[in-house]
């Protein structure tokens, strides 16, 4: 009980001690039941600004393994012979001539056939659902 | 049989005529890095020789396969050119790439053009063949990467990749040659790659390895 007793009497002197300082300038400015906040909204900026630390602090540095390293080799691979093969290859449309680097020539080929190869496969499919259709 | 006669083609003489007729005429060689290239005259001249030099540019260039031709009331431009896939099949001309099957521990890929260049002035009569002196064709040649000042023969006007040579009629066979490198900057990044790579998962093995060991107290 006599701990009880010092411990109370303890509170109310810090509590008197509390009482009898000058505030300090923070709480000067205080507004009684307002939260610290700028007075003004944030602007288009500011909201920018803040979507964009808020995007980079989820960031995370990714674990570099083995594997990305490989792909790394790889992309340094194609950049390099994209690069080394930008020799000119003359191409013939119809009776004219065109000049395109070998690279362009390759990658426009290539995605050529995958749209070809997408078409045909997309026809496949859509015939296939047809037959089930009737069936 | 094809490209034989394109070849034969490709290789027809630069006619004296060409040269006379024409204020100005320009043959282009453009080597790339693959031994691709570009073969490209390039005329003018006034405009009341524009048929001569037409026909003329057409005998010596039979197998090209571009013909672009601009006409203003000072004069016309007239350019015809040939892509070959690779130069070597020209017949007198060697080009010799030291490529890495040649030379793998090189740094740079050396590049040499050699070429037997003849002015044919058979049609030309003695009057025509007096201004042979006068009479000039500009030969550029571009090369890959910078070009050996030293290597350059007959002398030219040498600037970066390329060489010019003004070449006269009145001797009618030019031997030129000339020589470039380039540096093997895809290997020597794929390699710088691969050592810091290396260097990297093998200094961080070799850390895991030191911190595991265990230490006497």
């Amino acid at each position: 009980m006599a701990n009880d007793d010092f411990d109370r009497e303890l509170e109310e002197a810090a509590a008197q001690a509390r009482a009898a300082a000058p505030p300090s300038l923070a709480e000067k400015e205080k507004v009684p039941g307002r939260a610290a906040m700028s007075a003004k909204k944030p602007g288009a900026v500011g909201r920018a600004a803040e979507k964009l630390t808020e995007a980079v602090s989820t960031l995370r540095t990714p674990r570099v393994g083995f594997r990305e390293l490989g792909y790394g080799l790889g992309v340094l691979v194609i950049l390099a012979l994209l690069i080394q093969n930008w020799a000119p290859v003359r191409i013939n449309v119809f009776g004219l001539y065109a000049d395109v680097p070998k690279a362009v020539a390759f990658l426009v080929t290539l995605a050529a056939g995958m749209g070809l190869l997408k078409l045909w496969q997309g026809r496949g499919s859509r015939k296939a659902d047809a037959e089930e259709g009737q069936e | 049989m094809m490209r034989v006669r394109l070849a034969m083609g490709l290789a027809a003489a630069v006619p004296f005529l060409l040269l006379h007729q024409a204020n100005e005429v320009r043959l282009l060689t453009k080597i790339e890095r693959d031994g691709s290239g570009l073969r490209m005259y390039w005329c003018q001249g006034n405009p009341d020789r524009l048929e001569e030099v037409r026909r003329r540019l057409r005998e010596a260039s039979p197998d090209f396969e571009e013909e672009r031709e601009r006409i203003t009331s000072e004069g016309f431009v007239i350019s015809r050119s040939w892509r070959p896939h690779t130069l070597a099949m020209i017949p007198d001309t060697r080009l010799e790439i030291s490529d890495i099957a040649r030379s793998p521990l090189s740094l740079y890929t050396t590049f040499t053009w050699e070429e037997k260049l003849t002015i044919s002035a058979e049609t030309a009569t003695a009057s025509e063949q007096l201004a042979a002196g006068g009479t000039k064709l500009v030969y550029i040649l571009q090369m890959p990467g910078k070009v050996d000042e030293a290597s350059v023969s007959p002398p030219a006007t040498v600037e970066g990749g390329t060489v010019t040579w003004v070449l006269t009629a009145d001797r009618g066979e030019y031997q030129l040659r000339a020589t470039s490198k380039t540096l093997r900057w895809d290997l020597l990044v794929l390699s710088l790659y691969l050592v810091a790579v290396l260097v990297w998962k093998g200094g961080g093995f070799a850390l895991r390895e030191a911190r595991r060991k265990p230490r006497r107290i």
